[in-house]
């Protein structure tokens, strides 16, 4: 909304200037923006889309009473009504349309504006028309009521407010003939629709200059179907915005009055008696709110008087009983629902700045990690060590990038609302920027490259978008064309990449093949890792090699270069690779000592106490020099945990107790350990711990 | 004949030393080595015979032995050190004129993360040091948990502050418009108190220019426990924002609206180009908005609490607040255009590792 220092100053008397003005209308967040050829003094202001109440002249001046010495200038008039003409209304649904009010003003002069009306509706950023609509875009601005002056005589005897029916047209005052449906609400006389509630006038029975008779109406619709109508129609107008969000309803025959007035006073005429439909009383609603909330949730206390003056300033009634603070809300803040919603006012009008700050000492226990996120960044550091540089790309592709590599099934998923159509797919294969980032590059004459990217590749599984995360390693040489060195040397860095995540649970178990797909874009080298041990032998594709072939390549500016750019997908590297795999319950891997560990329950006290359990178990018969073991976690339980563990082991109520995690580390030079001689050592050694007192919580193999 | 297989051996040892002296390389060295030492050589075949000698010979034969052994053995030394300091000076060690050890190394392949990932992991490692928790959640949302849960329902106008991309009208799947869908499954999973981040990507319907993307990257974050206020959430908030860019900026809060926080805040910090006085980067206001946040609105908690009183708003606050990546980059790094992050030049990528 646009306003202006001397537009304010009519309605709010009192001492401050142009920057103090702005001032106070940063400090409620409103951030004035000084627009390129605006005078001094004018500025134009982002509602926020809750505050229906600011989009007027007077709304916006109500707000700014606590914040200084002012006085409030309400618009002071008396309507006189001369004749008892009127229009019968019918709404429909009050559903749709709550209340409806309207006066006809008969033998009035339509003529262009007077300067004086011109220049105000023109700075509220309105185009003059004549001085009726004219004046009904001065009492939108003023008071914040969208209104509509129909021709009266345009009008065939009675005003409907209703639905529009399928098919039903309409050419609005934009001049575009429109087609309504159920959803749209209208206002209609005997035979057709004359405007489209809450959006546009018709120009069937727009005010022209034979204009003699007229209609004037002040409505308040449901802001959600207005909403909704002018989606479906892809028209938003000064007044829809308006009443998508929640008007003043008493303001609705104020306005009216003040709109009849004015045209009375300005193009003659005999105002009619006020035709009045539903109703636009609210209840009133009183919201209460403790000081110790209010206190607790600022964090500081603020002052019984300080809250009062706020809310009486803002044109709320309080009261105090205890220490609760009953604010009864008038109708124009219709966004103040919760006791927060007065707890921000509060903060507002006392200022952001006096909420001093703390750092929260609440004791709480580590929130817990997604494991995603330190799996993403260890393949990063992977990564960058074998030489790749990391890039990252929007993930939107269009269709004919898409069908460029001949992929196979994708089924890519498409967006419906585009911003263009070089976007307008999800990318279905990180591959396809890849190759845009080295035609890219190559232009900047960056030669020699290998990038990598982690992201999401989306598909239609089941017809249901869907993601997977994947990373895709490229390198693009100059190379010697012959195509084999770069081949091999690409191939090698992605085998060492692979057997990072398998290679701690055994090489052997794992065998890494490559299958060749020609196809007319390029070669495929499908990466199969194939689990042996497995009873059936389980193939998983990790992902692929491609070779772009030269007719691609030349598509991307990149004829002769050597290019190879793989994708391997991670979510089967993160579920299969050695997260979860490290150790394999039912082998025992030759050479490398045998971990076990051990979570124990131990009496809580100094260090000491319980390390010197641990180290009492380098017995003879039990563990050797060779043998390791390793406290790896110490915790403390929750107060459930506890009593439940205190129960479980038969602890004394009084004894405090501490979880111990420990590792054993079985040597196994000679390789010849087997389960069972484990497994016995283990009973042993939990055998000697019970005997001093430590209870086994349970054990990992 | 005893003697004879003394004279024999000596014979054999000149011509040894005859044949060291013609060596120039190392194989041929070689040769000569299995030859005098192999396991058939002269030593070790000379070795063998001492058994079949008379007693009394015996020792003077071992010392023979020996005395050859060292004699051969600094004959080879001696040769192989000359062959490496020739055959390396020549070979090796010079190329042209220049000694080919003076020509530089050939170093390995310099890779960088990009600029996003490590303004990333800044942030990240500031909120772990303060007790956060991280986590992720999908790209592809329901309209629920982007916009119904974060109390914005259909036809609430708040919803033209985020202009979404949709994938199914009738299902009501989209791209999420911001990381807050994060705040709804944190606490369908996890029981306050809890304080977590949350960083991805995001979309919205905007174009690609030099201050707009239609994919962005966001960090979220939300405390959740009894007592937790508006203190807390400007306490961690100044202290984040201090250690990202500069202890000595000034950091301000104004009031601002999202339908899922009550009171909210928009927090701007003081212009890291001009220190506040005012330039282009800052639209001469001398501030620079960086986050929105506040504290979690009553609804939102309302919503999770029908499923698990443990949120019952009358028993627990919470703070929210959420940043553009893209935004905290471009001000740490004096980057002008957002479009940069996405063309991914290595020129550019390689100037933040
Ligand atoms: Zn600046």
């Amino acid at each position: 909304m646009k306003y202006s220092y001397e537009g304010i100053r009519e309605y709010l008397e009192g001492n401050y200037s142009v920057d103090e003005l702005k001032n106070f209308l940063e400090k409620l967040g409103l951030n004035p923006i000084i627009l390129e050829g605006d005078s001094p003094g004018e500025f134009e202001i982002e509602i926020p889309s809750n505050r229906a109440d600011l989009t007027s002249i007077t709304g916006l001046a109500r707000s700014l009473l606590p914040l200084g010495d002012f006085k409030f200038h309400f618009p002071d008039f008396k309507i006189i009504t001369h004749t008892d003409k009127k229009l019968p209304v019918e709404i429909s649904s009050y559903e749709d349309c709550y209340c409806y009010a309207g006066r006809c003003i008969e033998n009035v002069k339509v003529s262009p504006s007077s300067c004086w009306l011109k220049k105000k509706v023109e700075s509220a950023g309105f185009r003059s028309v004549n001085n009726v609509v004219d004046i009904t875009n001065f009492v939108f601005w003023e008071l914040g009521q969208p209104m509509h002056a129909f021709d009266k005589d345009l009008i065939n005897s009675k005003i409907f407010v209703r639905r529009a029916s399928d098919g039903e047209q309409i050419v609005t005052l934009d001049g575009v003939k429109r087609t309504l449906n159920r959803e749209i609400l209208v206002i209609a006389d005997n035979f057709r629709p004359v405007a489209i509630a809450g959006i546009m006038g018709g120009v069937n029975s727009q005010v022209n200059e034979k204009t003699t008779n007229l209609f004037l109406e002040s409505a308040f619709f449901n802001p959600a179907i207005i909403r909704k109508s002018s989606k479906i129609l892809g028209l938003r107008t000064e007044a829809s915005s308006k009443f998508e969000k929640n008007i003043d309803p008493e303001i609705i025959v104020t306005a009216l009055d003040r709109c009849c007035k004015l045209i009375n006073e300005l193009c003659g005429g005999e105002t009619g008696e006020l035709i009045l439909t539903g109703s636009y009383k609210t209840k009133e609603r009183v919201i209460s709110l403790g000081f110790t909330r209010l206190n607790s949730y600022l964090g500081y206390d603020v002052s019984v008087n300080l809250v009062e003056e706020i809310f009486n300033r803002l044109g709320f009634q309080t009261g105090i009983s205890g220490d609760l603070l009953n604010v009864s809300v008038p109708s124009y803040r219709q966004d103040v629902i919760h006791d927060v919603d007065l707890i921000e006012e509060i903060a507002k009008y006392h200022g952001y700045e006096k909420i001093h700050e703390e750092i929260p000492v609440a004791v709480i226990t580590p929130s817990e990690d997604d494991s995603t996120i330190f799996f993403i960044n260890e393949t990063k550091d992977i990564l960058t060590k074998l030489g790749f540089s990391e890039v990252i790309n929007l993930g939107l592709v269009s269709m004919d990038e898409i069908n460029n590599f001949e992929m196979g099934n994708l089924n890519p998923v498409e967006i419906l609302n585009p911003v263009s159509m070089n976007f307008s797919h999800l990318r279905p294969s990180l591959v396809i920027e890849l190759l845009k980032n080295f035609q890219r590059n190559s232009a900047y004459k960056n030669e020699n490259l290998a990038l990598f990217e982690i992201g999401n590749t989306y598909f239609l599984s089941d017809n249901k978008p869907t993601s997977d995360m994947a990373v895709s390693l490229g390198i693009m040489d100059t190379g010697d064309h012959s195509g084999f060195k770069g081949f091999s040397t690409f191939k090698g860095k992605i085998e060492y990449f692979l057997k990072t995540y398998f290679y701690p649970v055994q090489v052997q178990d794992y065998v890494i093949d490559f299958e060749r797909d020609e196809r007319n874009t390029g070669i495929y080298y499908n990466i199969i890792l194939e689990n042996i041990p497995a009873k059936e032998p389980q193939k998983d594709i990790l992902g692929f090699i491609f070779e772009p072939a030269q007719s691609l390549l030349e598509k991307y500016d990149l004829q002769g270069k050597e290019i190879f750019i793989s994708q391997i997908d991670l979510e089967v590297l993160k579920n299969k690779g050695f997260l979860k795999s490290y150790f394999d319950k039912n082998k025992t891997p030759s050479i490398s000592p045998i971990r076990r560990d051990l979570s124990l329950v131990v009496k809580a006290g100094p260090e000491s106490e319980w390390r010197f359990i641990v180290d009492n178990l380098y017995i003879p018969e039990l563990l050797s020099a060779k043998d390791k073991i390793k406290i790896f976690d110490i915790y403390s339980f929750s107060a459930r945990e506890k009593k439940e563990l205190q129960k479980k082991f038969g602890f004394k109520e009084p004894v405090d107790i501490l979880g111990l995690g420990i590792s054993i580390f079985f040597s196994n030079e000679k390789g010849n350990l087997t389960k069972d001689n484990i497994d016995n050592k283990v009973h042993k050694i939990i055998e000697t711990l019970e005997k001093s007192g430590v209870r086994l919580r349970h054990e990992q193999i | 004949m005893n003697n004879e297989i003394f004279e024999k051996a000596e014979k054999e040892i000149e011509i040894a030393q005859h044949g060291i002296k013609n060596i120039s390389d190392n194989e041929k060295l070689e040769q000569w080595r299995i030859k005098y030492f192999g396991r058939k050589g002269l030593i070790l075949s000379f070795t063998q015979k001492i058994g079949g000698l008379p007693e009394e010979l015996r020792p003077l034969a071992g010392r023979k032995i020996n005395e050859w052994k060292n004699y051969l053995n600094s004959l080879y030394e001696n040769k192989k050190k000359e062959i490496i300091s020739s055959s390396a000076i020549k070979e090796t060690f010079h190329h042209g004129s220049m000694p080919l050890y003076t020509y530089p190394g050939k170093e390995p392949d310099y890779a960088y993360l990009h600029p996003l990932t490590i303004v990333t992991k800044n942030m990240v490692d500031i909120f772990k040091k303060m007790g956060f928790g991280i986590h992720t959640g999908p790209e592809i949302e329901t309209d629920y948990y982007n916009f119904s849960a974060l109390n914005t329902p259909e036809n609430h106008p708040a919803r033209d502050m985020w202009d979404t991309l949709y994938l199914d009208y009738h299902e009501k799947i989209l791209l999420r418009t911001h990381t807050s869908p994060v705040q709804i499954r944190i606490m369908k999973k996890i029981k306050p108190p809890f304080r977590i981040i949350a960083v991805g990507k995001c979309f919205r319907r905007d174009a690609f220019d030099s201050s707009h993307s239609p994919v962005f990257h966001q960090m979220e974050g939300l405390m959740v426990g009894h007592g937790i206020n508006f203190a807390h959430l400007k306490g961690i908030l100044i202290y984040f924002l201090k250690e990202l860019f500069d202890s000595e900026i000034k950091v301000r809060f104004l009031p601002a609206y999202f339908p899922f926080t009550e009171p909210s805040a928009e927090i701007s910090i003081s212009c890291v180009i001009c220190k506040g006085k005012g330039c282009s980067t800052c639209g001469g206001s001398g501030w620079l908005e960086i986050l929105g946040a506040g504290m979690v609105h009553p609804e939102v908690f309302g919503n999770i609490s029908r499923k698990d009183p443990a949120y019952s708003p009358d028993k627990i606050t919470g703070f929210a607040f959420g940043m553009g990546i893209e935004r905290i980059a471009m001000l740490k790094y004096g980057i002008d255009d957002i479009r940069h992050f996405y063309n991914n030049d290595i020129r550019f990528i390689s100037q933040f590792g």
